[in-house]
């Protein structure tokens, strides 16, 4: 009798999913991955049975549901982060590995000569853009785990006093080259604001609230003051992440996205996507603006120039801020811009090349023009 | 395809099973159901393989066709040559397609692009088991068709990873064999206990390795090299004997009794009991198929530690084509003829006699984890230097990593069933005799393995806003 039972659960669990999957043909899933799933391959195709592994690889029956279970049993039987490329921090924040780690650590560090290199490059690009009437500002939007720091893991350790970020800011410190990183200011923002955060748990990015001190740091050096946290009136709103590929990219790289759906952003009063300014294209939900360019106009904004702002996704809640205090905000993905003449035809005013410290893409081109 | 992917459980096997019951539900006799696995186990072949199958089939064809001659002609000469013929051509094929990529490498300093052929290693030891076996009178194949020594060869449950079978150990089972409830059912549990070995055990404590293994060399330190170790040495064992314990499993389900082909090989008292609990049917090949033929140990001592040697340098080779691998069968070769050396002394087989047997338990596992540190090392400059970490603790003291950054809560917890496993539950052969406690645990294996293989699908871009 529980030979049969064998057989019988056996058979249950490896015939009922695909028999349900046949039944209920209407099933499509939603996409965590931010990526193409694979597509049912054509039978004439080369490669087929490659193919169609890896279709069946992306469309398993009740796939997103295993997925969740798999990495809510690392999550919460076994206290584990579910994904190698995501570390589980303390209080629910969870942090980058790649790269951003690195960075933590202290332990890729340039040398002499790519930092000379890099100095070199942008304070002749610098100069070009000087000669042309327009001002250039480098800004750094740091990693999470600066500002966060207390949050990571304790075994994690440094390895040196001075991050990448820091050793470029001290090398163009002796160019005339504005470059902006920082990091004391949103740490000190941070601690003040206690109560509040100025990244999200579960995504590797800033919020708005985030964006916005980063902002403020940026126009600081431009001489533009934002008003100070206790001047703004914000509302706190329970972000469900961009919808452009569902949720955070943090929550899905876990493997959580339908359990870790919620994060904390502000919605902060005159500087949102909101009022007379005229927007065109979406950061948030569409993916080929997000790679391409947006733009913005506002009539009423204090500085009346047109701003190139330059951007990663880090940049994302910044422009929202840049939108409400330049009349004309052009902005381009960094991956669209490789050389000086790009920059020009926008006949900006003002340059604001912006990278996350974790990749510090820098814009090192002037040498080959 | 390979056993633990959800294709071959969701999609493969239940196509396979369900059409050989309706076959033996329907017809007579074992020819249909035989024919019926002959094509899925292609099928399982070239899915994964693609033309490649070919070689798989040419196997077939020159091993049926050469050991048909060799069993019908009477002349001794045209015997030896046919089968001198026959396994040279084999043995260059699987020469050529394991070892030229390295050959060109190291004659010609290029890199070679000929594909391995999932499985060669096996199969076509298999075919040369049935060459010389038909040579030596120890099987009839009077009856044999082709299509059952095609099944025999091309088996899917042991056609990529083993076990290597004898013909003569499966030749009744192929002609005649009876499925009945409890071969299935036993099937299933091996089946089940051999993916939870693989995909929870195995694949968990492999991240560690891997992660070690990544390290920069002043990253390494003397506990990571141990830890990698140790690891590795869980990783392997569970890995292989899972795949065996699933295609044994597999096996039954189709009403074939598969040999066992592990042995509780960490609970030895020296390497050459070892070498009879670890990849049994590999170990019983060379014995019968080189060690035996070349003397074995009837023609004297030293040239049994000649053969002893020469057939761990052979065993090293046929796991690879690196120097690594090399100086793995070296390493063996060694440690086995040291210990025959010591028996065959009656003064050091006295002492070691005495040696208390925890003592002896120490010894055939540190051997056996050097051995593995060799074996996975992917170059010797990567070799040296784990072995350097290793036996001197101080020749790296510092790293920019911590042990909890590379092994998590759950890698521990593996680390811990493993050992409980070998040393606990295998040791005294325990097993769940609650029939319910049984079943549960065996759905709960079988769900947790079906939910690790859907998370390791997973493959999200993770910072799409880059």
């Amino acid at each position: 009798m529980n030979k049969a039972r064998i057989i019988m659960f056996f058979c249950l669990i490896v015939l009922m999913p695909s028999l349900s999957y046949i039944i209920k043909t209407d099933v499509r899933f939603t996409n965590y991955e931010g990526r193409k799933m694979a597509e049912k391959p054509l039978l004439i195709e080369p490669d087929f049975c490659e193919k169609f592994d890896d279709y069946y690889a992306d469309n398993s029956p009740w796939r997103n549901e295993m997925v969740t279970l798999n990495s809510c049993l690392s999550t919460f039987v076994f206290k584990d982060s579910s994904s190698k490329d995501n570390i589980k921090g303390k209080d629910g924040w969870y942090f980058y590995r790649p790269d951003e780690l690195d960075e933590y650590k202290r332990i890729n560090l340039l040398s002499d000569d790519e930092l000379d290199s890099k100095v070199n490059d942008i304070s002749l690009l610098n100069s070009i853009l000087d000669s042309e009437g327009v001002e250039l500002y480098i800004f750094v939007a740091p990693d999470k785990s600066e500002i966060y720091e207390d949050m990571m893991p304790r075994w994690y350790k440094r390895y040196g006093d001075i991050c990448r970020a820091e050793q470029v800011g001290r090398g163009l410190a002796l160019t005339d080259v504005n470059y902006v990183f920082p990091v004391d200011e949103l740490k000190k923002t941070a601690d003040e604001l206690e109560n509040s955060q100025l990244y999200y748990k579960l995504d590797t990015h800033w919020n708005y609230l985030g964006g916005y001190f980063g902002c403020k740091s940026l126009l600081k050096q431009m001489n533009i003051e934002l008003p100070d946290v206790s001047e703004l009136t914000m509302k706190t709103t329970y972000n469900v992440g961009s919808s452009a590929y569902g949720k955070f990219d943090i929550s899905n790289g876990l493997g959580m996205a339908a359990v870790f759906d919620k994060d904390i952003s502000y919605n902060i009063d005159g500087y949102n996507y909101s009022g007379s300014i005229e927007y065109c294209g979406d950061l948030w939900s569409n993916m080929e603006d997000f790679y391409g360019t947006v733009s913005s106009h506002n009539g009423d904004a204090p500085i009346k120039k047109r701003l190139l702002f330059i951007r990663d996704s880090f940049g994302t809640a910044m422009y929202p801020m840049l939108g409400n205090i330049y009349e004309d905000v052009i902005s381009p993905h960094r991956s669209n811009i490789g050389s000086v003449e790009s920059m020009l035809e926008y006949e900006p005013d003002v340059i604001v090349w912006e990278t996350v410290e974790r990749s510090l893409s820098l814009p090192c081109f002037a040498i080959n023009n | 395809m390979n056993f633990s992917t959800l294709i071959f459980i969701w999609v493969f096997l239940p196509i396979v099973l369900i059409g050989y019951y309706i076959i033996r539900c329907v017809c007579k006799g074992n020819l249909i159901k035989n024919y019926w696995l002959l094509i899925c186990s292609l099928f399982f072949y070239a899915w994964g393989e693609g033309r490649y199958i070919i070689i798989l089939l040419c196997v077939i064809g020159i091993s049926f066709f050469g050991g048909r001659c060799i069993y019908r002609t009477k002349k001794a000469w045209l015997k030896n040559l046919v089968l001198s013929l026959t396994i040279v051509v084999l043995l260059l094929c699987l020469g050529y397609y394991k070892y030229f990529n390295d050959i060109r490498l190291i004659f010609l300093h290029e890199s070679g692009s000929v594909h391995l052929p999932i499985g060669i290693s096996f199969f076509t030891f298999q075919a040369i088991s049935f060459l010389l076996d038909v040579y030596r009178g120890e099987v009839d194949i009077s009856g044999l068709r082709i299509g059952s020594y095609a099944l025999y060869i091309s088996f899917f449950p042991q056609l990529i990873a083993g076990p290597i079978i004898k013909y003569k150990d499966i030749e009744e089972q192929i002609r005649c064999r009876a499925e009945n409830i409890e071969m299935l059912s036993e099937g299933i549990h091996f089946f089940i206990i051999g993916l939870f070995r693989k995909v929870i055990i195995a694949n968990n404590v492999a991240l560690v390795v891997d992660s070690i293994y990544g390290l920069s060399d002043s990253d390494v330190t003397c506990l990571f090299s141990w830890i990698a170790a140790i690891f590795y040495t869980l990783q392997i064992y569970f890995d292989f004997s899972g795949y065996s314990l699933m295609a044994i499993g597999l096996g039954k389900m189709f009403g074939f009794s598969i040999v066992q082909n592990f042995n509780k090989p960490y609970l030895s008292k020296s390497i050459s009991e070892f070498w009879r609990r670890w990849h049994i049917s590999l170990g019983s090949w060379f014995r019968d198929y080189l060690y035996i033929p070349l003397g074995g140990n009837k023609k004297g001592e030293i040239r049994t530690y000649v053969n002893l040697a020469l057939v761990f340098l052979v065993t090293g080779i046929w796991h690879g084509s690196g120097y690594t691998f090399l100086l793995w069968g070296c390493f063996y070769a060694f440690w086995i003829v040291l210990e025959r050396i010591v028996r065959n002394s009656k003064k050091l087989s006295r002492i070691t006699s005495s040696i208390p047997m925890f003592f002896k338990y120490m010894y055939s596992i540190l051997i056996v984890v050097f051995g593995w540190v060799i074996f996975r090392a992917e170059s010797l400059h990567r070799l040296k230097i784990m072995i350097v970490r290793m036996v001197m603790p101080f020749s790296n003291i510092t790293s920019h990593y911590s042990l909890l950054e590379l092994v998590n809560h759950k890698q521990f917890v593996m680390l811990l069933i493993a050992i409980v496993w070998i040393f606990v539950i295998e040791r005294k052969d325990i097993k769940i005799k609650n029939r319910l406690l049984g079943l549960c645990f065996d759905t709960g294996a079988l769900l947790w393995c079906l939910i690790a293989l859907t998370g390791e699908a997973y493959n999200p871009f993770i910072y799409f806003r880059f």
